[in-house]
């Protein structure tokens, strides 16, 4: 029992940053229709702007904000400039995807360039103090990953329920003729929602790289697998249904992990995603698009 | 340079079948295949290992590695490497079977993605399987002694010539067209009573199985195989080349490879290194393979050869009956 | 289920049974939105059934239900005694079932005459097996495909277009070779949703020529249509849908002095 409790505890923190992660890549896709492979870096370039901030002397936590700033411009860029335009010119799904497999490929390769292929560490004071919460031992630095987490969710929540530009950005994703047509102006309200999707996943970023204290140009390529999984089978499009997701891949990972060994704990993730495709092979939670035909 | 030509010869061999595999799936049946790559290793640890047999003793000693939980299935060159490719197209029929169900095209991309990523993390953690991260060393190749010899590259040229002649054989025949039907509509073919998943995973099979060989092919001239031959990025290397050359183009597909395969990957070797940042040229080479990439998508989706319908349609000759004409035209075929 | 065997299969048994089309209870939501709503009818076997009313009656929907584009909430489809309401779509089609699409479907990539051969059944090449080792059959059977599409093109005037991409038509003709591959699938059934749009005068001629020629030959056909001339010029029986129901079925003449269908259009 205390082992399954102990899984409970660690799977929060895992939880928090695989669901930062999932909404982010969820949003995306909600937006503007592409499934980014590249939404990795977004948590890759969070730390990694943390870290230059530091290198210029900014520290840790006026740093991570202003990272966090960074690549949400640095998300709406990379929309601006490169997926929207494509798509515009007619250029489908499968090739798309294809565009941001390259551009992944080409942010890790360039932060390569820039930093060197070393890997780095983002910590505070006390980041790695033990706490005990009755039956779960986390560290301060995974507390305030949960706790940042949670705000994130909540805040992100208010924005889409709360806020003019939060429900356009939901008209937009559910019709977006309909929105076009009431008015609603979709190239301001995507570059927003980018915004935001990129801002959380250097937030996932972040936290990722204090609560486990390394990074490197991979870092966001290594979480793929465990976020990918978790908005696909809350629906692709769906952002409750990505924290669900997220919820259900930290745990079973980490019971997976505890029984088996941490170096399987990828195969629970996997078997997750085989159960969603064999019972549902688009999505178990329902997708927000139809099925698509390639032109 | 005897020995360097021989090497480029081969690497493009390997590089064109694995080539010709991706652009039957992605170019000519719009078959998203994020984890390709993976086939590739599977195919390069069947041949390796069989190629290693039963010296799991004498390795335990040299090198340490194990690999296939200690069985012995030592199997000799040819078969080794056709065993690869049964094998590959096994695996891909399997995987297939859920994966081409999906009615959109680019969750199957992301499912082969998460796929490849879990088959990565179990094949470099379970050491009996293939030596874990470490890999396969010492692999024995064929017709050769100590040097890569005419005598391999002349086997590894029958195989990219044979890969050719089914590829096109299946891309000038009717399945080529039903092919390229679902990559464009696949809702039409459905309702003119075909299965577009049975094309796929006809498709999907028979394209992986050109994977599976061409890392059979490639493994027996590396001698070892690990599972950084295989990361992730290097699908982008296989991409490149099948969208630069020309999708839906075997010609382009074969030039594509040549350009990208060997042009950009030896020609960046001619650089001189600066040993001080070493890591600077491979980084900067795969900046420029994502930029090309990108920017052949967005100005040039064709390819440099762009993709022709078969030429067994007719063209307009007065003065002959239709009938005549058909004969004539499919009579003077070989 | 292979094509070639259900298709067989399904022509076997619709030689012994004197099968029509049937819908039995059929409905359809999305969402709150009912689209069909308890459907049934029959479908006269080797007659023309248009389906008219205003926007939104189902008429679409419905067709979609038969040919399996969309499967039913509740209800059940029959077809030549059997109970195909579970069958997709490429089984149906297989069995003899075409339809026509409402925006064209035209396969761009594939030339004109490409879109024609796609339509044959029963291609030995359609396999990577067949494509490498059964060429003889094939070339055989491509030739004479060739031979009979390309007679058809030259009825319709589309002969000049044979080796052209099919994206570059216009789109009266690309809607002529949408028509012309749904013959060449050689039918049983076909279903024609909204045929005559964007389509010129002079072509809605031949294409009701087309379309009176194959029920001549026994094909059922059954077209939704918007356009009442060209169902008064085709169609044996009408069907009047409004708000996911059948408000009528009888003759154009009839149909003319229902109150019903007056109240549906205008009301």
């Amino acid at each position: 029992m205390n082992l399954f409790i102990a899984a409970l505890g660690f799977s929060l923190a895992s939880a928090a940053v695989i669901g930062l992660a999932a909404v982010s890549f969820t949003l995306q896709f909600a937006v503007s229709d592409i499934i980014n492979l590249a939404a990795g870096e977004f948590l890759t370039l969070g730390a990694y702007l943390t870290y230059a901030a530091r290198l210029i002397h900014i520290p840790l936590w006026p740093g991570a904000l202003l990272a966090i700033l960074v690549a949400g411009v640095l998300g709406v860029a990379v929309n601006h400039f490169c997926f929207r335009p494509l798509a515009r010119r007619g250029v489908g799904p499968f090739s798309l995807m294809v565009v941001t497999f390259a551009l992944s490929i080409i942010i890790q390769n360039m932060l390569v360039v820039i930093f060197g292929p070393s890997s780095f560490t983002l910590q505070f004071g006390g980041s790695t103090r033990a706490i005990a919460l009755g039956a779960f031992v986390l560290t301060t630095a995974q507390l305030i990953t949960i706790a940042v987490a949670v705000f994130a969710f909540a805040a992100t929540w208010i924005v889409l329920h709360r806020t003019t530009f939060g429900i356009s950005v939901r008209a937009v994703v559910n019709s977006p003729s309909l929105a076009r047509a009431s008015g609603i102006h979709l190239e301001r309200i995507s570059d927003g929602a980018w915004f935001l999707a990129a801002a959380l996943g250097a937030v996932a970023g972040i936290a990722l790289t204090v609560s486990t204290s390394s990074a490197d140009s991979q870092l966001g390529y290594n979480y793929l697998l465990y976020f990918m999984p978790a908005a696909f089978f809350g629906g692709m499009g769906k952002i409750t249904g990505a924290v669900i997701g997220a919820a259900l891949v930290a745990f079973a990972t980490t019971v997976g992990s505890l029984a088996i060994g941490s170096q399987y704990e990828n195969v629970f993730a996997l078997g997750i995603l085989v159960v969603v495709i064999l019972i549902k092979p688009d999505g178990l939670m329902g997708t927000i698009r139809a099925p698509q035909v390639e032109h | 340079m005897e020995y360097y030509i021989i090497t480029l010869a081969i690497i493009f061999c390997s590089d064109a079948v694995f080539a010709l595999g991706l652009n039957l799936q992605y170019g000519l049946c719009g078959i998203m295949n994020f984890g390709y790559i993976f086939f590739y290793a599977l195919g390069a640890y069947v041949a390796g290992a069989a190629a290693l047999g039963s010296q799991h003793t004498a390795l335990a000693h040299s090198t340490g590695e194990q690999f296939l939980f200690g069985l012995n299935v030592g199997l000799p060159y040819p078969v080794n490497v056709l065993a690869a490719a049964v094998i590959g197209s096994a695996a891909a029929s399997l995987v297939g079977l859920t994966l081409m169900r999906s009615l959109r095209a680019d969750f199957a991309a992301l499912m082969s993605v998460a796929l490849f990523l879990v088959a990565y993390g179990v094949i470099g953690n379970l050491t009996p399987l293939f030596n874990g991260y470490l890999g396969l060393s010492l692999i024995p190749t064929p017709l050769s002694s100590g040097e890569p010899s005419w005598g391999y590259l002349a086997c590894c040229v029958i195989i990219l010539i044979l890969v050719v002649v089914i590829a096109v054989g299946i891309t000038t025949s009717p399945m080529g067209r039903r092919m390229r039907a679902v990559r464009d509509r696949p809702d039409v073919v459905q309702s003119l009573g075909k299965s577009v998943f049975r094309t796929r995973w006809t498709v999907f099979v028979v394209g992986n199985g050109m994977a599976a060989l061409a890392g059979a092919m490639a493994v027996l001239f590396l001698t070892g195989f690990s599972p950084s031959a295989w990361a992730f990025a290097e699908t982008l290397n296989v991409y490149t080349a099948v969208i630069v050359g020309g999708s839906g183009s075997n010609l382009g597909t074969l030039l594509g490879t040549l350009l990208v395969g060997v042009g950009v990957v030896q020609g960046v070797l001619f650089l001189p290194p600066d040993n001080s940042v070493p890591y600077l040229i491979p980084s900067l080479q795969w900046v420029v393979l994502g930029l090309v990439t990108i920017a052949f998508i967005a100005f040039r989706p064709k390819g440099l050869v762009p993709e022709r319908p078969p030429r067994r349609v007719m063209v307009d000759r007065p003065g002959r009956s239709i009938v005549a004409r058909i004969q004539g035209k499919l009579g003077a075929r070989p | 289920m292979n094509d070639r065997a259900a298709r067989s299969k399904a022509r076997q048994t619709g030689a012994e049974l004197a099968g029509a089309l049937e819908v039995a209870g059929v409905s359809r939501q999305y969402g709150g939105v009912v689209a069909v709503s308890n459907c049934s009818m029959r479908f006269g076997d080797g007659l023309i059934t248009g389906i008219v009313g205003p926007n939104g009656a189902g008429k679409s929907t419905l067709l979609r239900l038969i040919s399996g584009d969309v499967a039913p909430n509740q209800g059940q489809i029959f077809w030549r005694g059997r109970d195909i309401t579970k069958w997709p779509v490429h089984e149906r089609a297989a069995a003899g079932m075409v339809r026509t699409f409402q925006l064209g479907s035209e396969i761009p990539g594939l030339t004109v005459l490409e879109n024609l051969l796609l339509a044959c059944q029963g291609n030995p090449g359609e396999s990577p097996i067949g494509a490498l080792f059964r060429r003889g059959a094939w070339t055989a059977f491509e030739r004479e495909a060739t031979e009979r599409a390309l007679i058809l093109l030259e009825t319709i005037g589309l002969r000049k277009y044979a080796s052209s991409f099919a994206g570059s038509l216009s789109g009266g003709e690309k809607r002529l070779l949408e028509v012309a591959r749904a013959m060449t699938a050689q039918p049983s059934l076909l279903l024609l949703d909204e045929p005559m749009v964007g389509v010129s005068f002079v072509m809605r001629e031949t294409l009701i020529a087309m379309f009176s020629q194959l029920r001549d030959q026994g094909v059922t056909c059954v077209i939704v249509e918007h356009a009442l001339d060209v169902i008064e010029k085709l169609c044996d029986v009408v069907v009047v849908m409004a708000e996911g129901g059948v408000i009528f079925e009888g003759t154009m003449a009839d149909m003319r002095s229902h109150q019903g269908v007056r109240d549906a259009y205008l009301g």
